[in-house]
């Protein structure tokens, strides 16, 4: 273990290199993740952010709503939040997965040429961090951009709006980030197990 | 032809399961999610049109339960009175006292031109044998105390200008139910029925048990200054009103505090869901590119053009029926109270419009802009 984490930060600049290189070369094949995990990772963050909103509300009105109507929005909020969590986490292992699919030949290429399992491995390890960090940076300042906005709409104070909530944008971006890499590694798992000619001829 | 072309468009999607799979997926989800967070801001929005609540009269222990039509009431915020939102027959008011033994009254309300410039509330009572009008209605209409009113039929005497603070702002007219009747050209119609009982519980039952209505009370309220809410439904029910009417009051609450926060939560999932979806169309073709390459090569790309369209189309049709089924399925299993059909069905409505733009953004346009470039191009991969 402690070999392979030397090996990974001794290759490290290359890796940044080669994955430069990759986005360079494919600018529209990268954006489209990185928008699918920023659109995930917005929607997770506004929902969160607005549906502890309407709890604070159902807080200030449970005088006025009897207990099981509170209790009744309060589940449907949670709900919501839930759901969206659940779906922008799918959202971005199906696209991470079908990036690293619709490359498998580049790995047959790579396997042909003599690079080593371990290095194609954290290739595409890296870039899938890369991209879920990217994405999900974008996606909470963008998320927080549209909670700001509603917010003001509904009558909360400046001040109390631009204030972000900070766990929300650590579970948003740490899931953007944590769930691309994991989407990620499965299929390469499975990729670099194939031979060489097996990866080339795959047919995604 | 299109037999054919559609034969190997399956057959195409068939043959990259994996690919078709995944699309689907992203498809469906993200119309699922939109279907919910839909459903449920909907359901709760829609709830302030069927709601009424009553304030339970104090006096001698007597409460106050107002039987209404299935589509409730409605608080006219111009007039800032209670209205109807649609009437019931006075056959069926009557079956309803019946079941109190007769202990209340029939009520119609509506809004009548009049001679001034704004309506007037017309507010008929069964329980009234005189005309009794608002001090601005009297304004309006240049009546005093004692004078006659001219009505569309006849005219009446005007018995009392009442003081009424709370719609000093608009005109009321509070006359016999059967003249209210033919003022609105409204006949043997109520608005609703107002029961008199001492015992709440021994009322619920008997409305139930001989008029087969749905009836429901604020359950936790012990404070007899808290308002007791009522609601019955007439006839038979349909699925969508069998949502708690407790739910339904929380929506008046809901929409006066939370104004629209649960409808921006619906149109920020309408527009990203649009956005994660159109991204996992235009991936399908990036995916595709040298596939679009090869066959520009050979000169087939109008063929292809169709071909691809279809297999986006039949993705699309196919996604969306399956997200919609999925969004319905997790409604039903987390929040069955707000499962409405009428609600699902509007809201699958608003997603089924993301499909034109789909082919259109997702398939068409990206495809044409795709088959424009030289094969050699495409093949290379590089964008």
């Amino acid at each position: 273990m402690a070999a392979v984490a030397l090996n990974w930060w001794s290759l490290f600049p290359r890796i940044v290199q080669y994955t430069n290189r990759h986005i360079q070369h494919n600018r529209r094949r990268s954006i489209l993740p990185i928008a699918t995990i920023a659109a995930g990772t917005l929607l997770v963050y506004a929902v969160l952010t607005l549906t502890e909103t309407v709890k604070a509300q159902m807080a200030e009105l449970s005088g006025t709503l009897s207990t099981s109507t509170a209790a009744a929005i309060e589940q449907s909020t949670v709900y919501i939040a839930a759901i969206t969590l659940i779906v922008g986490a799918l959202e971005t292992a199906v696209i991470m997965t079908r990036s690293v699919l619709s490359r498998i030949q580049e790995v047959g290429i790579l396997k042909a040429t003599g690079v080593g399992d371990q290095v194609i491995f954290s290739l595409f390890v890296t870039e899938a961090v890369l991209y879920g960090l990217v994405g999900g940076i974008v996606g909470v300042i963008l998320g927080w951009l549209t909670a700001v906005l509603v917010q003001l709409a509904d009558g909360t104070s400046l001040s109390s709006a631009l204030e972000p909530a900070w766990l929300n944008v650590l579970i948003a971006a740490g899931l953007a980030t944590v769930v691309s890499a994991v989407a990620a590694l499965l299929p390469i798992w499975r990729i670099v197990k194939l031979s060489a000619i097996q990866a080339l001829y795959y047919q995604f | 032809m299109t037999a054919k072309f559609f034969k190997v468009a399956i057959a195409n999607l068939l043959r990259y399961g994996t690919r078709t799979l995944l699309t689907a997926a992203g498809l469906s989800l993200a119309i699922a999610a939109v279907l919910f967070v839909n459903v449920v801001s909907l359901s709760f929005e829609s709830g302030t049109a069927n709601v009424y609540r009553y304030v339970r009269s104090t006096s001698n222990g007597v409460a106050n339960i107002w039987v209404t039509p299935p589509t409730g009431f409605k608080l006219d915020s111009k007039t800032g009175f209670f209205t109807a939102t649609s009437t019931f027959s006075e056959g069926t008011a009557d079956a309803v006292l019946k079941a109190n033994g007769s202990q209340g009254l029939k009520v119609l309300t509506g809004q009548w031109p009049g001679t001034a410039a704004t309506p007037l509330v017309v507010y008929g009572r069964s329980d009234r044998n005189s005309v009794s009008i608002s001090q601005s209605a009297a304004a309006a209409l240049g009546v005093k105390r004692g004078e006659a009113l001219k009505l569309k039929q006849g005219s009446v005497n005007v018995a009392q200008i009442a003081q009424v603070p709370d719609l000093a702002a608009s005109g009321v007219i509070e006359l016999p139910l059967a003249m209210a009747q033919q003022l609105l050209e409204l006949p043997n119609q109520v608005s609703w029925v107002m029961l008199h009982t001492q015992d709440l519980q021994a009322l619920q039952q008997a409305l139930t048990a001989q008029i087969n209505a749905l009836f429901t009370t604020d359950p936790t309220t012990s404070d007899p200054n808290r308002p007791v809410i009522a609601y019955v439904l007439e006839g038979k029910l349909g699925r969508s009103d069998l949502v708690s009417f407790d739910i339904k009051l929380a929506a008046l609450y809901f929409n006066q505090a939370g104004s629209t926060l649960l409808g921006w939560l619906a149109r920020i999932t309408l527009g990203l869901g649009f956005i994660l979806m159109l991204s996992a169309a235009l991936l399908s073709i990036e995916e595709r590119r040298r596939e679009f390459g090869i066959f520009a090569a050979v000169g087939v790309s109008s063929d292809v053009f169709y071909l691809f369209l279809l297999e986006s189309l039949i993705l699309f049709v196919g996604s969306t029926l399956a997200g919609l089924l999925l969004g319905a399925l997790l409604l039903r299993l987390l929040t069955p109270a707000l499962f409405a059909w009428d609600v699902i069905l509007k809201s699958s409505v608003l997603v089924i419009c993301y499909l034109p733009p789909m082919v259109i953004f997702g398939s068409l346009v990206p495809a044409q802009t795709l088959l424009q470039k030289s094969p050699l191009e495409l093949l290379r991969g590089a964008t």
